[in-house]
């Protein structure tokens, strides 16, 4: 490995992930339905059975909560994919313009923001709960 | 006898690009789900970081290699039936390599980050460790220095192997010829190897021949009802370039240091990813016996 090869290297990085932005590759993704979002929570979390899902206003979150109202899981568009995992209860909050959702992972999104959601959705996704 | 063998992947490269450009133009006519600019730029960066990493090590590992070398038991040759040989005996040490990879929590830290993105693509394939050797990954090739193969011809075998290796991360191409897909390592195969599916979890373990993985039971089929999806269990959902190259190796810093006894403490470095000393987090075999019980 010479400068050159590692310059070269990172030319041919820059041009081809510009490649894909160009080519519009991924992009405008958002969560389509509550049975993708569902489908989503379901293959990540092992044993979780999605009772109810809600998608935020902007499509880029939604929220999952399992049959017995007990697991909530939060989903956010990653790229052209989506990323899953597991909250508390604790950790959503109503705000003034949704639900938010603090991870607790600065990495994976710390605080993740549900648009368009109140306490009212979420009580209709685990009426039994009430937790939010 | 020292001979000065040309690096494999050198020569690929150029052939690298324009395939990932082919494919994102597949992509484009196709699904343009299956790239994501942002990934791409992450796999390129770590592909380029692994390079780096490796031009630095190289020197202390062909050391290494040679050092056991002067113990070997033969004189292996610089003939093509050697060449051949050795190539067939680095597959299977490339498989036990690999399979340690998934198996062994120390050694998952470094090979993680070829998993972590949720595409499958070329791109994917360039997206590979920073911290191979502080794994000591290379320690089963050893056996083949041992044995009397050259340390050139072993590492110029092993270029071929990743070269090879190369094309198989793709979508793009379907299941080949029954005979091919029966003995070497195919895209449909690496599919389920790269796959979080239950079913698909620790599979498919090749490089090159997929017999070893029939051999030692860790064979998978690709189905048309389980359509693989990518990634890791437990998803990075960032494309942040050094917290994909790290973010294991944090997570076992903070798993020894919270776990209680040395007993806990090692076993968060040599047992499965996911194991946990209280049995709170799931392993392969956890997810895939909860996923048995829904099947039934």
């Amino acid at each position: 490995m010479n400068w050159l090869m590692l310059g070269g290297s990172a030319a041919a990085i820059l041009a081809l992930s510009g490649a894909a932005w160009w080519l519009r590759l991924g992009r405008d993704v958002k969560i389509g339905s509550v049975e993708e979002a569902a489908d989503a929570v379901e293959h990540s979390l092992p044993g979780f059975v999605t009772g109810g899902a809600v998608i935020g206003a902007d499509g880029l979150a939604a929220l999952a909560v399992d049959k017995r109202g007990e697991r909530v899981a939060v989903v956010k568009r990653h790229g052209a994919q989506l990323a899953v995992r597991e909250v508390g209860w604790k950790q959503i909050a109503a705000t003034a313009d949704g639900i938010v959702v603090d991870t607790g992972e600065k990495r994976f999104g710390g605080r993740i923001a549900v648009t368009g959601v109140d306490q009212l959705d979420m009580r209709r996704l685990a009426p039994q709960s009430l937790k939010v | 006898m020292d001979v000065t063998l040309p690096d494999p992947v050198d020569y690929a490269v150029p052939g690298f690009v324009v395939l990932v450009l082919a494919e994102m133009l597949w992509a484009w006519a196709k699904d343009r789900r299956r790239y994501c600019p942002r990934d791409t730029l992450t796999s390129l960066g770590l592909g380029l970081g692994s390079t780096v990493a490796g031009a630095l090590s190289a020197g202390a590992v062909f050391a290494l290699a040679t050092w056991v070398h002067g113990f070997r038991l033969l004189d292996v040759p610089y003939t093509w039936w050697a060449f051949v040989l050795c190539f067939v005996l680095d597959d299977l040490a490339y498989y036990w390599f690999h399979r340690s990879a998934h198996r062994v929590r120390w050694f998952w830290a470094s090979h993680v980050i070829h998993h972590s993105s949720q595409h499958y693509n070329l791109s994917t394939a360039l997206r590979q460790t920073w911290t191979g050797f502080v794994s000591l990954g290379f320690i089963w090739r050893l056996p083949l220095f041992l044995l009397g193969f050259p340390p050139a011809m072993v590492f110029f075998v092993a270029a071929l192997n990743l070269v090879y290796q190369f094309w198989i991360h793709t979508e793009a191409v379907g299941r080949g010829p029954r005979w091919f897909e029966a003995v070497m390592n195919t895209p449909s195969h690496h599919r389920v190897h790269h796959a979080v599916n239950a079913r698909y979890l620790d599979r498919n373990y090749a490089g090159v021949f997929i017999v070893w993985d029939k051999l030692f039971g860790t064979f998978e089929s690709e189905r048309d009802d389980d359509a693989p999806r990518y990634g890791i269990v437990h998803q990075l959902g960032s494309f942040h370039l050094f917290w994909a190259a790290f973010h294991e190796w944090i997570g076992i810093a903070r798993d020894v240091r919270h776990a209680p006894g040395w007993r806990a403490k090692l076993g968060y470095l040599w047992r499965p990813p996911g194991w946990s000393h209280d049995g709170s987090r799931d392993t392969s075999e956890t997810i895939r016996a909860k996923w048995e019980a829904r099947e039934l």
